[in-house]
């Protein structure tokens, strides 16, 4: 379509410019005015010949709606990962706030992830340190992770794991 | 400019031919006009060549091309020959020519007129 | 003229819209792009005062070349006053005398502007491709702070109707466009040379042409954008009422902590936006300025040419002149139309409002 619009345009310029030097050579009278009715045909042939020619199905371009799908699926996932992210951290440092307070040491990390609604929340959360029942229970109260997904990986458990393995 | 200088120079035989002998004033015009239309035939062959060649790379027929410059062509020749004619006297035979002119051009644009009223019929139908 | 006070608004609401964005960090693909504009972004102090220094400079910049473009137009002038005295002295009624003048005018002026017209619509050229690459480094990490305000299915319309309207704007002014100008040029210069009013007609056409392309296709977009906006706003407001749902539903704690995380993300994603609109105005102004100020620069001295020529030379040639001058306008306008989608792609990013 773009070739086709330059052909065209190139064609009815150099047309025109024929037509206009015919024109400027034929003697005035009414030979320069039969000239003048062929140049007029030709620039009509130049004209409208090539816009019957046209390919205007070639023309369309297609929208592309599933790239736009696609693009939109990827803001999606990058968004939910990022609030997930900051999610989990903030829910950490309020759980680390908790046991702090509670004059526990430990090391906390929770994962997220999407629930019905989509929305990313603290689905487990895993605990380096002694178990605390209190801050078990303000965990399932407060956070809303019920025991069964609280991970308590005890320092000496851990301490022998790492000793174990190579 | 050579042959616009050959014009020039001639038109002092021409004219003194002209009071003497006026039918020999004619043919030496004659022969004149045909040496000058031959020299410009030869200059304007390769700018013709290089005319088409440019149409033809636009897309443009080399067929409706070669009609203007028949065209064209047809209405120089015919001027040539109404003027050759009153030259020699004869307004007659200068508006036969000129008639005769106008037909060949017509004639020429025939198939031009035919593909435009083809390609304005194929828009309504 | 539209056009010209279209922009004028859309830089006017750039302005008012990007304030001073202190957290947030420039791309490092975008530094590279437009380091000026970049470093004027990033350094706090707003965007008037990033206008101001680029208006500065741009001028600096631009009057040596509008000096030489003076000269130019004065030997042009020069040329077309003594034809104008030669034909004025030719005895009545010699057409033959006329038709040298004018051929021999016409080749004075092409021979003098060649040069000028080649630089300029180089110029703009390069502008336009600039401008691009721009366009598909900056509106993507637009779109993604967008989407992360919670405008998901509006940045990405946006995204892929900048990008499909960009794309055919691009290719229609390197392969359409451009060679129409020169084709324009071409029958302005045989238009003075031959009689009859056939090459100015068609002159005519092709100006037309070229301002129904662009004009149309940013139409389009701006009407596509508005459109597909207020569509994708309604999906938008229901993923976020979704969401709001959901944290109601939360535990408070667990409310608390999702509200404070959107929040913050909001407020990076708003920062981020307001930074990048206020480089993108800067870059478009630093990539655009000293262009258009030499080519409108060169279109008003050749309208000015035009005019002078019309009282003092001959009339074919005083047409002549104008067509250069239009010419230089037909590029300016296509150079102004890819910033203006540019432009109203930033716009409408950093005006949509996110639910």
């Amino acid at each position: 379509m773009i070739q086709g619009a330059r052909q065209w345009l190139l064609g009815v310029v150099l047309t025109a410019f024929a037509g206009g030097l015919a024109r400027q050579l034929a003697p005035k009278g009414r030979e320069r005015a039969l000239v003048g009715l062929v140049c007029g045909l030709l620039l009509t042939l130049a004209l409208l010949e090539p816009l019957a020619e046209l390919e205007w199905a070639a023309a369309a371009r297609d929208w592309p709606g599933p790239a736009q799908a696609a693009l939109a699926e990827s803001y999606r996932q990058e968004g939910q990962a990022a609030l997930s992210a900051v999610i989990a951290e903030k829910t950490e440092a309020y759980i680390l706030d908790k046991a702090d307070r509670l004059g526990l040491r430990c090391a906390v990390e929770v994962a997220v992830s999407a629930g019905e609604s989509g929305i990313p929340l603290p689905d487990a959360v895993t605990i380096r340190g002694g178990y605390s029942a209190a801050l078990a229970a303000c965990i399932e109260e407060e956070v809303g992770v019920p025991p069964e997904k609280q991970i308590w990986l005890e320092e000496e458990t851990w301490t022998r794991e790492s000793e174990q393995s190579p | 400019m050579r042959l616009a200088a050959l014009c020039a120079v001639c038109m002092l035989p021409v004219a003194l031919l002209r009071r003497t002998a006026p039918e020999q004033a004619l043919l030496l015009t004659t022969a004149i006009l045909a040496a000058a239309l031959a020299r410009c035939l030869c200059l304007a062959a390769p700018v013709l060549e290089e005319v088409r060649a440019l149409f033809g790379r636009a897309g443009i027929e080399t067929a409706y091309i070669s009609v203007l410059l028949r065209t064209t062509a047809a209405a120089l020749v015919t001027r040539l020959c109404a003027d050759l004619c009153r030259d020699g006297g004869s307004q007659s035979l200068a508006t036969a020519a000129e008639t005769a002119g106008s037909l060949a051009v017509l004639l020429i644009a025939l198939p031009l007129l035919r593909a435009v009223t083809d390609l304005l019929l194929g828009y309504f139908t | 003229m539209k056009q010209w006070l279209t922009a004028c608004l859309f830089v006017a609401a750039l302005l008012f819209l990007c304030g001073q964005a202190l957290a947030a960090q420039l791309p490092p693909e975008l530094e590279r792009l437009a380091p000026e504009a970049a470093a004027l972004a990033d350094g706090g102090e707003g965007l008037l005062p990033g206008v101001r220094r680029l208006w500065r400079e741009g001028w600096e910049q631009a009057g040596e070349y509008l000096l030489a473009g003076v000269r130019s137009t004065a030997a042009i002038m020069a040329g077309v006053v003594l034809l104008g005295v030669a034909e004025s002295a030719a005895p009545a009624g010699k057409d033959t005398l006329g038709q040298y003048v004018s051929i021999t005018g016409a080749l004075w002026i092409t021979a003098v502007s060649a040069g000028n017209l080649n630089a300029l619509i180089g110029l703009g050229q390069q502008t336009i491709v600039d401008l691009s690459q721009l366009s598909k480094a900056l509106l993507p990490v637009l779109a993604a702070a967008e989407a992360a305000s919670g405008g998901v299915t509006a940045a990405s319309a946006r995204q892929v109707a900048a990008v499909f309207f960009s794309d055919i704007l691009l290719t229609a002014i390197e392969r359409v466009l451009l060679p129409a100008v020169y084709l324009y040029i071409g029958t302005a210069a045989a238009g003075a040379v031959l009689e009859g009013e056939l090459m100015e007609r068609v002159g005519s056409l092709l100006k037309k042409l070229i301002g129904w392309a662009l004009g149309g296709l940013l139409t389009l977009f701006t009407a596509f954008l508005t459109i597909s906006g207020a569509v994708a706003g309604t999906a938008d407001a229901q993923a976020v009422k979704v969401a709001k749902a959901a944290v109601s539903a939360a535990v408070p704690v667990v409310g608390g902590i999702l509200s404070e995380a959107a929040e913050s993300m909001l407020a990076g994603a708003g920062l981020l936006r307001g930074l990048l609109g206020a480089f993108g105005a800067l870059a478009v102004l630093s990539f655009c300025l000293v262009p258009f100020l030499r080519l409108g620069g060169q279109y008003l001295l050749y309208q000015c040419a035009s005019l002078a020529a019309a009282a003092a030379g001959p009339k074919k040639l005083t047409g002549l002149l104008t067509a250069l001058g239009d010419a230089f306008g037909l590029v300016l306008a296509m150079t102004a139309a890819s910033a203006l989608l540019l432009l109203i792609s930033l716009v409408s990013s950093l005006t949509a409002v996110v639910p």
